[in-house]
C-alpha cells in the first residue's frame, strides 16, 4: 500500500538487503519519479523554512534601524570567537553530511556511517557551545529578553529588545539544529539496518538538504549578530 | 472570425437595450440624489469632495460593468439554454484582439482611479501651513483634545438616550483649516469623522495627522446638511450656530470600542476664539510649556535663537530639509516627518543624528522622563520657532504675555 | 427550465466491479464491522477519504461559525442604551439570562461577549473554514483523479495534514470553551498582548491558527508536487482542467505565504507568554511591524480563499454549458498572475497607518491585481455565448457566484483607492466587501462545487428542485444581509461595534433578518444532502456530461480511481468534438465533421 513495501519481503528476495528490495509507492510510475517528487517536495519545504527565517531577519533589520545604538551595544556583548567556532563546526558538519550521502550512493555503508556520526557530533558540539558558553553566562547576568532583562550595566534602554531578537533568532535556529540531529539519527539507524544503498537513499539525501539549510541560516545569523557593530 | 464579430454585435445590441432603461437614466441624471442615497449628506469638509466624486465615479463605473455582465449572463443563459437532443453549436474559444482589449481598457481606467485616489488622499493628509493644530490623544476608551493655548474640553453630550459612555464635545472653527495631530497612549485606536470622510490610526509612540476645512454653520438644517445635527446653542443670551459631527473610534480597542465616540462641533470662528481663550484655564499653553521645558532641559545644548551650540539650533529648523549621519535625509513629503523626528530624537537621540553633530550624538535619552503632553509641548515650541512651522499658533492664540 | 435527463445517460462498461478483484471496490465500501470501518477511515491514506473527512469537518466548522454569526447579528438588532440607569438592547446577555447564564445588567459584559463572538466567528470562518474549504476537501478528492493519478504524491503526509488540522481546531475550540478570545481575527498588537491577562484564551486561539498553518503548508506542498509529477500520459500542462490550475496556483501561495504567518504568530505567542517586546510599544516594539507581517500572509491568503473558487466556477460553467472555456490559457495564466501579484499588495489593509509613499505603491499594485480577475470574469461570461446551458443547481450557483463576487470585487476598488479608503477603512463597507467575496465568492462556489461533485463523491443524486430552492433562498438572504452593510458603512458605521448610534438601526434590523433567511437556505441544503445520503437515487457515472477524467470513473470511484492508467486523448473542454464518457452518442449528436474541424 505505502512506500514501505520493503517491510514485506517476499521469500525469494529474503537474501537481498532491504534497499535492494525497495519498491516505490504504487501511485508512482517508477522510483526515479518518486525520488524526484520527494526532492521537489522537500525543496518546497525548505522554501517555507527560508521564509520563516526571513521574518526574523526582517524584524532584525527593522529594529536595527529603529535602535542602532542598542543593537551596536548588543553585538559587542557577543564574543565573535564562540560564534566563529560554531560556524566552523557547522561547516565541517555540512561537509561530512555531503560525504555521507556520497558514500551511501556508492554503497559504502561504513564510510557513510562514520560521516553521519561526525555530523551528529558536530551538531551536538554546536549546541553545547551555544548553551554552555553563550546562553548560560549571559542569562545569569541578566542579559535576557524583554521583561526578564535585568543586566545592571546596560547602556541603552532598548537592549532588552536586542536580546529578544537574539534569543528568538538563535533559539529557533537551535531548535532546527535539534530537529536536524533527530533526522540524522534516524538516517543513521536505518542505514545500519540496511535500508539505504545505491538504489534507495532518498531520506539520507533529504536530511542532507535540511542540514545544509540549517548551516546556511547560521551563515547569515553569524555576521548579522556577531560582526556588524 | 465571423462568429466573434457576431458576438460583439450581440453585445452591442444588448447594451443599447440596457442604456435606454428608464430608472438607470433617471438616477444618472441626478448625482445629488446618489450622494444622498450613499452618504446621507454631502461631505462637510472642503477636501473630501474629491473622495466623494471618486466614490461615485467608481460606483457608476461598477454599475455599468455589473449590469452589462449580468445582462449578458442571463440573456445568453436563457437564449442558449439546453435543448434535449441538441448540442452547443461551434463557436470560437478565444479571440486575441478581444482579449487584449478587455485587459488593457480596464487597466487604463484603474490607472485613472488610482491617480485620482492618490491626489484626494494627499489633499486630505497634508495640511496647509496656517492650519490650527489640535492634539488628539486616544486612550481606552475616550478621546482628549488639546488646543494650542492649552485649552481642553470639559463639555459632554448628554448620552442618556444615545449610549452609556461619556461623549466629549470638541469645538472647532468653521471656514478655517484645522489639523488633528493624533497619537495614542495605550493600544491602537483610529480617529474617524465620517462627515469629513477621513480617519488616521492613533498609534503609540508615533504621530499621524489629517486636516479639514468645514464650512461655517448657519444653524439651519438645509439640503446640504440633511441628517446632520445643526442648530443654535445659547451662550450668555447669544444664539451661536453650530453643527455636530460624530467621531468614532475605528480601530478595535476592547470592551468599550463601540462607545469610544465624541462630537466635533463646528462653530463660527469668532465664537471659537472666544471659547478657546475662555477654556484655556490656568495652565500653560503647549508653546509656553515647551519654552519652559526647553529652558530647563534643552537650552544647554540647543539654542532657540540660531546661535551655535553642542546641538543644532531650533531656530528655523522645523520644516527645513535635514541630512543625517550615515546617509539619508528627512522625507519632507511626509507631513508628520518633522514631528516624528523631534519626538524620536527626544526619546532615542542616536536613531537619526543630524549631519555635523555626530557620528554619535552627545545627547542622552529622555525616555521615561517626559509625559506625552510635555513631548507634544516641546514639539509645538520647536515648531513655533521656525518660519516654516506655520503661523497657526501665533494667530490662534492671543500673543503670550511676555 | 430543463435539467439533464440523467436517467437516459447510459452507464457504459464500469457497471459491475466483478472483474477488478477484491479490494478494488468503491472507495466508500465499509470494512465489515463498524469499528473496523472507523479505524479504516482514521488511518486511511486514500485521498478521497481524506477529502471527504475534510469536507465533513469544514461543514461542521461552517455551522459553528454560522452560529456565532447569528449571535453577532442578534446583538446588533438593537443598540445598547442606558435608559433610567437600566441597560437595554443587550441581546446576547438577555438571551444568556433566559438560559440562566448570568445577568444583563452589566454593560461591559455584553460588549465583551459580543467581541468574543465576532472574533470566534472571524477566526473559525477564516482559519478553519474558508482556507481549507475547497483545496482540502474538493481539491483532495479531485486533484489526483483529474490528473489521472492514483493518489496525491505523498499520501501519508496528506493524512498528517488532516490530523494537524484536527489538532489546530482543538486548540481553537479550547480557547472557545475557556471563554473565547476577544482580539478580532487579526490579533492586532498591542491589544492582543495586553488583553486577557491570564492569557490562555488568546494564546490558545493564536496557537490554533499557528498549527493550522502547518496543515495548509503540507497540503500545498503535496499538491504542487502532485501536479508536477503525477499527470497521466498525454496530459500536458494545457490539458489540465482549470480547477487543477487554480488549486495549483493556490498551493503555491499556501507554501510561500504561510511560513510568514507562522513566525508572526510564534513571535506573538512569545510576546504574550514572555513579554519579549518585539510588537509591544510599551517595551519599544513596533505594532505596525506586526501589521506588515500579518498582512504579508493574510492578503495572499484571500487569494488562497478565492482561486479554488474560481477553479470550481470554470468547471461548472464549462460542464453545464457544454462549451470549451473561452480563453483557456488566459484563465490559466490569470490564476498564476493573481498568485504572483498578491504578494505585493498587503499594505492596502494599512492605508491609515502608514506613510504616503508606501500607500501610493500599495494602492497602485492593488489595482494591478484586479486585472487578471476581471479577465477571468469576461472569459466566463463569454463562455456562455452559444453554449447549451443547463439550468440546474450547480449552474445556478455559478451564476449566483458571478453576481455576488463581481459586487464584492468591484467594491474592492474604492477600498484600494487611497482617498476613498480613508473614509471606508474599518467600516461596515469593508465588512460587506469581504463577505461578498468570501461568502458570496468562495462559499457560494463551494456550495456549487459540492452539488456538482456530490454524485461523484457519494454515488447518490440529490433532489434537484430542493437544491434550486435552497440556492435561491441563500441568494436572497445573502443580499438582504450584506447589501445593507455597504450602505451603513458608507454612512459611517464602524466595524467591530457592539452597539451603535440610532441612525443605523433600521439597516441593522434588515441585515439581521437576512441572516436568518440565510440560515433557512443552508438548512434546506443540509436536509437535501441528508436525504440524498439516506435514500438518494443511485448516481450515474457522468450525470452532467463532463469531459474531465473524474467523469470517466465510477460514481463513487473505486479505491484506486481507475482500473488502469488513463490515456488522455482530448482536452478537458473539447465539447465540440467529443461525446462525454458514459454517454450515448444518440444523446449527444456531434456534427459529422466534428473530428476534422480544427480546435481553434
Ligand atoms: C476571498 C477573499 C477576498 C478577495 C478575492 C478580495 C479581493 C479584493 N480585495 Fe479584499 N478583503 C478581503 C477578502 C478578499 N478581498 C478581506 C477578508 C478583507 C478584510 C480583512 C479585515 O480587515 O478583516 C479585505 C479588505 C480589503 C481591503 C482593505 C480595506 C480596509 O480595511 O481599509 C482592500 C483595499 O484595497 C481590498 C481590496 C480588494 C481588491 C481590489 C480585490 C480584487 O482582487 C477584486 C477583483 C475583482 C473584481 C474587480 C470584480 C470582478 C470583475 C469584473 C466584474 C469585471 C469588471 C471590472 C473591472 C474592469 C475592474 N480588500
Ligand atoms: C468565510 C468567511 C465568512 C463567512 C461565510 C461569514 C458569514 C457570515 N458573517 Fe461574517 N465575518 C468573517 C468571515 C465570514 N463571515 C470575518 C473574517 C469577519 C471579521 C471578524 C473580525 O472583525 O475579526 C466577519 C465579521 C462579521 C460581522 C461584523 C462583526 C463586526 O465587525 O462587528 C458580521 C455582522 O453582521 C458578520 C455576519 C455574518 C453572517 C450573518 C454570516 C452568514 O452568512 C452565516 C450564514 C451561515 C449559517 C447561518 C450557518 C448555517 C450552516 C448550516 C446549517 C450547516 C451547513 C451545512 C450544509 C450546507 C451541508 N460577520
Ligand atoms: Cu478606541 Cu476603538
Ligand atoms: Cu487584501
Amino acid at each position: 500500500m505505502t512506500t514501505l513495501d520493503a517491510r514485506n519481503p517476499s521469500l525469494a528476495q529474503e537474501a537481498l538487503p532491504a534497499h535492494e528490495r525497495y519498491k516505490h509507492g504504487h501511485h508512482f510510475r517508477n522510483s526515479a519519479d518518486e525520488f524526484d517528487a520527494c526532492k521537489t517536495g522537500f525543496w518546497l519545504f525548505l522554501a517555507t523554512e527560508v521564509l520563516l527565517f526571513a521574518g526574523l531577519f526582517v524584524a532584525y533589520g527593522v529594529f536595527r534601524m529603529l535602535y542602532p545604538e542598542a543593537f551596536a551595544n548588543g553585538s559587542h556583548y557577543l564574543d565573535w570567537r564562540w560564534g566563529g567556532l560554531n560556524t566552523v563546526v557547522l561547516l565541517i558538519s555540512s561537509y561530512t553530511m555531503a560525504m555521507s550521502i556520497h558514500h551511501t550512493q556508492h554503497g559504502r555503508k561504513n564510510a557513510a556511517t562514520i560521516n553521519l556520526l561526525i555530523t551528529l557530533v558536530c551538531g551536538l558540539g554546536f549546541l553545547l557551545i551555544k548553551f554552555i558558553f553563550e546562553y548560560a553566562p549571559k542569562w545569569e547576568v541578566g542579559k535576557r529578553p524583554g521583561q526578564f532583562f535585568f543586566y545592571p550595566f546596560s547602556q541603552d534602554a532598548h537592549e532588552p529588545l536586542w536580546w529578544s531578537v537574539y534569543y528568538c533568532a538563535t533559539g529557533i535556529h537551535a531548535l532546527h539544529v535539534i530537529i536536524g540531529m533527530g533526522l540524522i539519527a534516524r538516517a543513521l539507524v536505518r542505514l545500519r539496518m540496511g535500508y539505504y544503498g545505491p538504489k534507495h537513499y532518498t531520506f539520507v539525501e533529504l536530511t542532507g538538504l535540511y542540514w545544509h539549510l540549517v548551516d546556511l541560516v547560521w551563515i547569515f545569523l553569524f555576521p548579522l549578530l556577531y560582526l556588524i557593530h | 472570425m465571423s462568429n466573434a464579430s457576431n458576438m460583439v454585435h450581440g453585445l452591442g445590441a444588448g447594451l443599447s437595450e440596457l442604456l435606454t432603461s428608464a430608472p438607470l437614466a433617471a438616477a444618472a441624471a441626478n448625482p445629488g440624489a446618489m450622494t444622498k442615497l450613499w452618504f446621507r449628506a454631502p461631505a462637510q469638509s472642503a477636501t473630501a469632495h474629491t473622495a466623494d466624486e471618486l466614490f461615485l465615479f467608481i460606483f457608476w463605473f461598477s454599475v455599468l460593468a455589473f449590469v452589462v455582465l449580468m445582462f449578458l449572463m442571463v440573456y445568453w443563459s436563457v437564449k442558449y439554454r439546453r435543448r434535449p437532443g441538441k448540442i452547443a453549436p461551434p463557436s470560437p474559444s478565444h479571440n486575441t484582439p478581444l482579449e487584449i482589449a478587455w485587459t488593457v481598457l480596464p487597466l487604463v481606467l484603474l490607472a485613472y482611479i488610482f491617480f485620482k485616489g492618490f491626489h484626494g488622499y494627499v489633499d486630505q493628509l497634508v495640511a496647509p501651513a496656517n492650519a490650527l493644530e489640535i492634539n488628539i490623544r486616544g486612550q481606552k476608551w475616550n478621546w482628549t483634545a488639546e488646543y494650542p493655548n492649552g485649552a481642553t474640553t470639559g463639555e459632554f453630550k448628554d448620552t442618556s438616550t444615545i449610549g452609556t459612555q461619556a461623549m466629549p464635545i470638541f469645538y472647532v472653527p468653521g471656514d478655517r483649516p484645522v489639523k488633528f495631530k493624533i497619537t495614542s497612549l495605550d493600544v491602537l485606536h483610529s480617529f474617524w469623522v465620517p462627515d469629513f470622510r477621513m480617519k488616521q490610526d492613533a498609534i503609540p509612540n508615533r504621530y499621524t495627522s489629517w486636516w479639514f476645512k468645514s464650512p461655517a454653520p448657519d444653524g439651519v438644517d438645509d439640503d446640504a446638511t440633511d441628517g446632520i445635527d445643526e442648530g443654535f446653542i445659547t451662550v450668555q443670551g447669544r444664539q451661536i450656530p453650530y453643527r455636530d459631527h460624530w467621531i468614532f473610534c475605528a480601530e478595535y480597542c476592547g470592551t468599550y470600542h463601540a462607545e469610544m465616540y465624541g462630537i466635533i462641533r463646528v462653530v463660527p470662528e469668532e465664537y471659537f476664539n472666544e471659547w478657546m481663550v475662555a477654556s484655556a484655564g490656568a495652565g500653560l499653553s503647549p508653546i509656553e510649556l515647551g519654552a519652559k521645558l526647553h529652558k530647563s532641559k534643552c537650552a544647554s545644548c540647543h539654542s532657540a535663537d540660531g546661535s551655535k551650540n553642542t546641538g543644532p539650533t531650533w531656530k528655523n529648523a522645523y520644516g527645513y530639509p535635514v541630512e543625517f549621519h550615515g546617509g539619508g535625509s528627512l522625507d519632507l513629503s511626509d507631513p508628520n516627518a518633522w514631528d516624528n523626528y523631534i519626538r524620536e530624537s527626544i526619546l532615542r537621540p542616536q536613531a537619526k543624528v543630524h549631519l555635523g553633530y555626530g557620528p554619535t550624538s552627545q545627547m542622552q535619552s529622555f525616555e521615561g522622563q517626559l509625559k506625552p503632553e510635555q513631548i507634544d509641548a516641546i514639539v509645538a515650541y520647536y515648531r513655533s520657532l521656525s518660519d516654516r512651522g506655520g503661523a497657526s499658533e501665533a494667530e490662534a492664540t492671543p500673543p503670550p504675555a511676555n | 427550465m430543463s435539467t439533464i435527463d440523467t436517467s437516459r445517460a447510459p452507464e457504459l462498461g464500469h457497471g459491475d466491479h466483478g472483474g477488478h478483484g477484491g479490494h478494488h471496490g468503491p472507495y466508500l465500501q465499509g470494512k465489515g464491522s463498524f469499528w473496523a470501518t472507523v479505524w479504516d477511515w482514521a488511518t486511511t491514506v486514500d485521498h478521497k477519504k481524506i477529502g471527504v473527512m475534510y469536507l465533513a469537518a469544514v461543514l461542521f466548522m461552517f455551522f459553528l461559525g454560522g452560529v456565532a454569526a447569528l449571535a453577532v447579528r442578534l446583538e446588533l438588532l438593537e443598540p445598547v442604551r442606558a435608559v433610567n440607569n437600566q441597560v437595554t438592547g443587550q441581546m446576547l446577555p438577555q438571551i444568556a439570562e433566559l438560559f440562566g447564564l448570568g445577568g444583563a445588567e452589566n454593560a461591559a459584559w455584553g460588549n465583551d461577549l459580543y467581541n468574543r463572538f465576532f472574533t470566534i466567528h472571524g477566526a473559525i470562518m477564516v482559519f478553519m473554514v474558508i482556507v481549507p474549504s475547497v483545496p482540502a476537501s474538493l481539491g483532495n478528492f479531485l486533484l489526483p483523479i483529474m490528473l489521472g493519478a492514483k493518489d496525491v504524491a505523498f499520501p501519508r503526509l496528506n493524512l498528517l495534514s488532516w490530523y494537524v488540522y484536527f489538532i489546530g481546531s482543538i486548540f481553537a475550540v479550547l480557547a472557545l470553551v475557556l471563554g473565547g478570545a476577544d482580539t478580532g481575527w487579526t490579533f492586532y498588537t498591542p491589544y492582543s498582548i495586553t488583553t486577557d491577562a491570564e492569557y490562555w484564551k488568546v494564546t490558545f486561539m493564536v496557537l490554533g491558527a499557528f498549527v493550522l498553518g502547518f496543515s495548509s503548508i503540507l497540503t500545498g506542498i503535496n499538491f504542487v508536487v502532485t501536479v508536477h509529477k503525477l499527470r497521466a500520459p498525454g496530459m500536458g500542462w494545457f490539458d489540465m482542467p482549470l480547477f487543477v490550475w487554480a488549486v495549483y496556483s493556490t498551493a503555491i501561495i499556501q507554501v510561500l505565504a504561510t511560513p510568514v504567518i507562522g513566525i508572526t504568530l510564534l513571535l506573538l505567542i512569545f510576546e504574550r507568554v514572555f513579554r519579549i517586546g518585539i510588537f509591544d510599544p510599551a517595551l519599544g516594539g513596533d505594532p505596525v511591524l506586526y501589521q506588515h507581517f500579518f498582512w504579508f500572509y493574510s492578503h495572499p491568503v484571500v487569494y488562497v480563499m478565492i482561486l479554488p473558487g474560481f477553479g470550481i466556477i470554470s468547471e461548472l460553467i464549462a460542464v453545464h454549458a457544454h462549451k470549451k472555456i473561452f480563453g483557456y490559457r488566459a484563465v490559466a495564466f490569470a490564476s498564476l498572475g493573481v498568485a504572483a501579484v498578491s504578494f505585493l499588495v498587503w499594505g492596502h489593509h494599512m492605508f491609515t497607518s502608514q506613510g504616503e509613499l508606501s500607500g501610493a505603491i500599495f494602492s497602485a499594485l492593488t489595482f494591478l491585481v484586479a486585472i487578471p480577475t476581471a479577465v477571468k470574469f469576461f472569459n466566463w461570461i463569454a463562455t456562455l455565448y452559444k453554449g447549451s446551458v443547463a439550468w440546474n443547481t450547480p449552474m445556478l450557483y455559478a451564476m449566483s457566484f458571478l453576481f455576488l463576487f463581481s459586487i464584492g470585487g468591484l467594491t474592492g476598488l474604492p477600498l484600494g483607492a487611497l482617498a476613498t479608503d480613508m473614509h471606508l477603512h474599518d467600516s461596515y463597507f469593508v465588512v460587506a466587501h469581504f463577505h461578498y467575496v468570501m461568502m458570496g465568492g468562495t462559499i457560494i462556489a463551494f456550495m456549487g462545487g459540492i452539488h456538482h461533485w456530490w454524485p461523484k463523491m457519494t454515488g447518490k443524486m440529490y433532489n434537484e428542485m430542493l437544491g434550486i430552492i435552497g440556492c435561491i433562498v441563500v441568494f436572497i438572504g445573502f443580499n438582504v444581509t450584506f447589501f445593507t452593510q455597504f450602505i451603513m458603512g458608507v454612512q459611517g458605521m464602524p466595524r467591530r461595534y457592539a452597539t451603535y448610534v440610532d441612525q443605523f438601526q433600521s439597516w441593522h434590523v434588515v441585515s439581521t433578518i437576512g441572516s436568518f433567511i440565510l440560515l433557512v437556505g443552508f438548512l434546506i441544503h443540509a436536509a437535501n444532502f441528508a436525504v440524498s445520503l439516506v435514500m438518494g437515487r443511485k448516481a450515474p457515472a457522468n450525470p452532467w456530461g463532463g469531459l474531465t477524467l473524474e467523469w470517466t470513473t465510477d460514481s463513487p470511484p473505486e479505491t484506486h480511481n481507475f482500473p488502469r492508467e488513463p490515456l488522455v486523448t482530448h482536452g478537458p473542454y473539447d465539447y465540440e468534438r467529443t461525446v462525454p464518457p458514459h454517454w450515448d452518442p444518440k444523446d449527444y449528436p456531434l456534427p459529422a465533421d466534428a473530428k476534422s474541424r480544427p480546435l481553434h
